[in-house]
C-alpha cells in the first residue's frame, strides 16, 4: 500500500487504539496517548507491515506532534 | 587424533540453511565430514551456503515450511532419494516483535505454523523408519532465550519458542526407545544480516540496553552452530531432553 497522510493517520488510530478517523494530523502525540519506546517500536513495525517502509528508530522518541512523525518519512506524503 | 564431534558419513538435514545459524551449521558439519541436505526458501542463498562448505555429498532441497502438511512426506522423500538421516537441525524460524495489543489472530497462527508446527512435522517425518538411519540419531531445535524469559513485544515470539522447548522434552522421552535424542539450543541475540537490519528499529537507548544485557557481547552464528553440532554428535550421546543455552551470559542476570 502506498503511504499517504490519510493511510498513515489510520495507522496512528490503530496504534493509539482510537476510533478510525480520530487522528486528523493536527494533534500533539501526548493528546493521543502515552508516547514511549514501546509505542515507537510498534509504530515502526506497523509502518513496515502496511507500507513496506523500514524507518530507523532514531529521532522518534523526540517527536511531539503527528506532523513530526510525518516528517520521519523524509519526503512529502500525498494528502 | 580422535575427534568426538566427528560426523563422517552421517547425513544431516538442516532447515533455515540459507542464512545465519543454519548456514554456519552446514559449514561446520561439512568440515566434520557430514553429508548435508540444505533446506530453505531461497535457492540463490542456499547455493551460496553450499559454496562456503567443504566439498562432499551435499544436496540442496528448497522447501517453504509454511506448507506444514507436506513436511513429513518431504523428509521421507529426501531420505529415499539421498539415503537415510541420522541428524536434523531445525534452524528455520522467524522473529516477530510487536506490542501485544496490536497482534492479530492470523499473526498468531502464522508464527506458530513456522516456529512450532513446522518443527513438530519435521520431527514426525524424521523419526519415520523410512527416513532414518537405524543407528543412533539426534534432532536439534534452534529455540531462543525468549523461551525462558520475557520481554515487552516478545509475547508471541516467546510463546512459540517456549512451546518448542517443552515439546522437545516430551519428544525426547517418547523417542528415547527409538535411539533418537532430542535437544534444543537457545541463543540470545546473534549477529545476522536480518538482525542487523532489524536493530535499526530500536532507539539508541534500547540498543544500548540490549548490548549491555550480553556480558560477552552479541553472538556469532558459528557460536551457536558449534553447540548445535555438539548435540548432534556422539560427544552428546548421553544428552537428551535438554536445552543448551548459548547466550553470552544473557540469562546469568
Amino acid at each position: 500500500m502506498p503511504v499517504t497522510k490519510p493511510a498513515f493517520y489510520k495507522v496512528l488510530d490503530e496504534l493509539f487504539e482510537l476510533d478510525e478517523g480520530t487522528v486528523t494530523g493536527a494533534e500533539r502525540l501526548d493528546a493521543l496517548g502515552e508516547w514511549d519506546s514501546l509505542r515507537v517500536v510498534s509504530l515502526i513495525a506497523l509502518v513496515d507491515e502496511r507500507f513496506q517502509i523500514i524507518l530507523p528508530a532514531e529521532g522518534f522518541a523526540d517527536a511531539k506532534t503527528v506532523q513530526d512523525l510525518v516528517a520521519m518519512f523524509g519526503k512529502d506524503l500525498a494528502e | 587424533m580422535e575427534n568426538p564431534m566427528d560426523m563422517t558419513g552421517k547425513r544431516v538435514l538442516v532447515t533455515g540453511a540459507s542464512s545465519g545459524i543454519g548456514r554456519e551449521t552446514c559449514v561446520l558439519l561439512s568440515r566434520l565430514g557430514a553429508r548435508v541436505v540444505l533446506s530453505g526458501r531461497n535457492m540463490e542463498n542456499l547455493e551460496a551456503a553450499l559454496a562456503d562448505m567443504e566439498p562432499g555429498e551435499h544436496v540442496i532441497s528448497p522447501y517453504d515450511l509454511a506448507g506444514v502438511e507436506g513436511i513429513p512426506a518431504w523428509v521421507r522423500s529426501l531420505a529415499k532419494e539421498n539415503g537415510p538421516f541420522s541428524g536434523c537441525v531445525h534452524s528455520a524460524g522467524y522473529f516477530m516483535g510487536k506490542a501485544f495489543a496490536l497482534i492479530k489472530p492470523q499473526e498468531v497462527r502464522d508464527a506458530f505454523a513456522v516456529n512450532f508446527d513446522a518443527a513438530f512435522a519435521l520431527a514426525q517425518g524424521f523419526r519415520h523408519k523410512s527416513a532414518r538411519d537405524p543407528g543412533p540419531a539426534s534432532i536439534v531445535f534452534v529455540t531462543s532465550v525468549a523461551g525462558f524469559v520475557g520481554s515487552p513485544t516478545h509475547t508471541l515470539y516467546s510463546a512459540t519458542k517456549g512451546a518448542l522447548i517443552s515439546f522437545s522434552k516430551s519428544l525426547a522421552l517418547e523417542l528415547a526407545r527409538e535411539n533418537i535424542r532430542v535437544n534444543c539450543v537457545a541463543p540470545a541475540l546473534v549477529k545476522t544480516p536480518l538482525m542487523e537490519a532489524g536493530f535499526t528499529r530500536f532507539t539508541q537507548e534500547m540498543q544500548n540496553k540490549i548490548l549491555g544485557d550480553h556480558p560477552l557481547g552479541l553472538g556469532m552464528p558459528m557460536d551457536v552452530a558449534h553447540s548445535a553440532v555438539f548435540l548432534l554428535s556422539d560427544a552428546a550421546t548421553w544428552i537428551t531432553g535438554t536445552t543448551l543455552v548459548v547466550d553470552g551470559g544473557y540469562l546469568a542476570h
